[in-house]
């Protein structure tokens, strides 16, 4: 091979290769064909080139009236998608700050369900025994987060004496702190009553400055059954005092299921009993939240 | 305006239609095309351009290609029109004349 036939095969491999460059990113499913038939029609120039003609000056003017390498993906008639490399660093890292904050919230999520459903069944911290021997004993858990649930899939059993609406009298530490006509806590009382359904249901009515919130639950004889994000089984105990029915309702609160404190008990009177008329206000409404 | 540039592109958008007709008087391989389009005033392509065009208009299903021997060299490619490639191109050529005249009604000031 002589020197200008090298010179040729250079500045031909070099184009191609160029033209191959060009259109690695595109689609096309006749890329291939389109090089090979660049290359004989870069072979036929050159064979009809005579021995005085086969200078480098030749050569690339050969060359530069193919065209540049670039026009083979315009004319393939596909734009090239745009490789990573050229993607502007701002929006690669918008993109991988998405994806890694919608990783992140997901393990979260995840981690919760499992502490929450999952793991907590393997750590029962202690069991509450009933008032009376025929209700349900109430074993009560720990999460990995260090907060108290307490299991609430009991079955129901009917209990004809908590039906009907119950109305909050007091706030005492103790069941034995409460006294009939003296109201042991000073301020408001936040949970205002609860009515008890036939059939398992329970409608609750807590009261503050915003106005009122009716939560719908599950009872069972002894227990009522929340799931306020914290799954609570609370203890009602009902009480003949000088005559008269009391519920000593045990409230579980955040002082019970984060710092683990002794829950406290709301004391409830019968509303219809006790003639009251602010009874919760969903009884006979829709029992939303 | 760059008026380089303009005919360029002109150009370009206008080889489909070009090779087509000219593959309808036969079938023609992609260097003799190349040596008839520089022939032509206004139409010369760059030579590489055709490949590609010719490799799109394949995969229409508009032109088939075989490759045949060659007394001077390698084998050659002949491309040739298909049967839809020849209703495409009516329908082409057919638009063609529409524009050229409402460009030539317009050049003259008169309404379409």
């Amino acid at each position: 091979m002589n020197s200008e036939n090298r010179v040729w095969d250079n500045l031909k491999a070099e184009y191609l290769s160029q033209a191959e460059k060009a259109i690695v990113a595109v689609e096309h499913p006749r890329k291939k064909e389109v090089i090979e038939d660049v290359k004989a029609h870069l072979d036929r120039r050159f064979s009809e080139l005579n021995p005085e003609q086969k200078t480098k000056e030749n050569f690339q003017r050969i060359i530069s009236e193919m065209g540049p390498p670039s026009d083979y993906a315009e004319l393939l008639g596909e734009k090239p998608p745009i490789p990573p490399a050229e993607m502007g660093i701002w929006r690669r890292f918008s993109v991988n700050a998405a994806l890694s904050i919608v990783i992140i919230a997901a393990i979260i999520l995840l981690c919760q369900i499992l502490d929450s459903y999952v793991f907590y069944r393997w750590k029962v911290v202690f069991s509450s025994q009933p008032a009376k021997a025929d209700e349900f004993v109430v074993n009560t858990y720990m999460t990995f987060q260090g907060r108290y649930v307490d299991k609430i899939n009991y079955p129901f059993v009917n209990d004809p004496n908590v039906i009907g609406s119950w109305v909050s009298v007091d706030l005492v530490r103790d069941q034995q702190e409460f006294v009939p006509g003296q109201k042991h806590w000073r301020w408001d009382l936040w949970f205002k009553g609860i009515t008890f359904f036939k059939g398992g249901t329970t409608n609750w009515a807590c009261q503050w400055k915003g106005g009122t919130t009716n939560w719908v639950c599950q009872w069972t004889k002894g227990l009522v059954l929340a799931q306020f994000g914290e799954r609570i089984a609370s203890h009602y105990i009902i009480k003949t005092i000088d005559g008269a029915q009391y519920m000593f309702f045990e409230w579980k609160s955040g002082d019970y299921t984060i710092l683990h404190r002794k829950p406290i008990w709301y004391v409830l009177a019968k509303a219809e009993s006790k003639g009251l008329t602010n009874t919760p206000q969903s009884l006979s409404t829709s029992n939303s939240k | 305006m760059n008026l380089e540039n303009w005919q360029i592109q002109l150009r370009k958008g206008l080889l489909d239609i070009v090779i087509l007709n000219l593959l309808q008087h036969g079938r023609c391989h992609g260097y003799e095309m190349v040596q008839t389009l520089k022939q032509i005033n206004g139409l010369q392509i760059r030579e590489g351009n055709i490949y590609p065009i010719l490799a799109r208009l394949q995969t229409d299903g508009l032109v088939t290609s075989r490759s045949e021997p060659s007394k001077d060299g390698p084998p050659r490619k002949y491309f040739e029109l298909t049967r839809l490639g020849q209703n495409v191109l009516k329908d082409m050529n057919a638009h063609w004349s529409l524009i050229i005249e409402n460009i030539e009604r317009i050049r003259k000031g008169a309404g379409i």
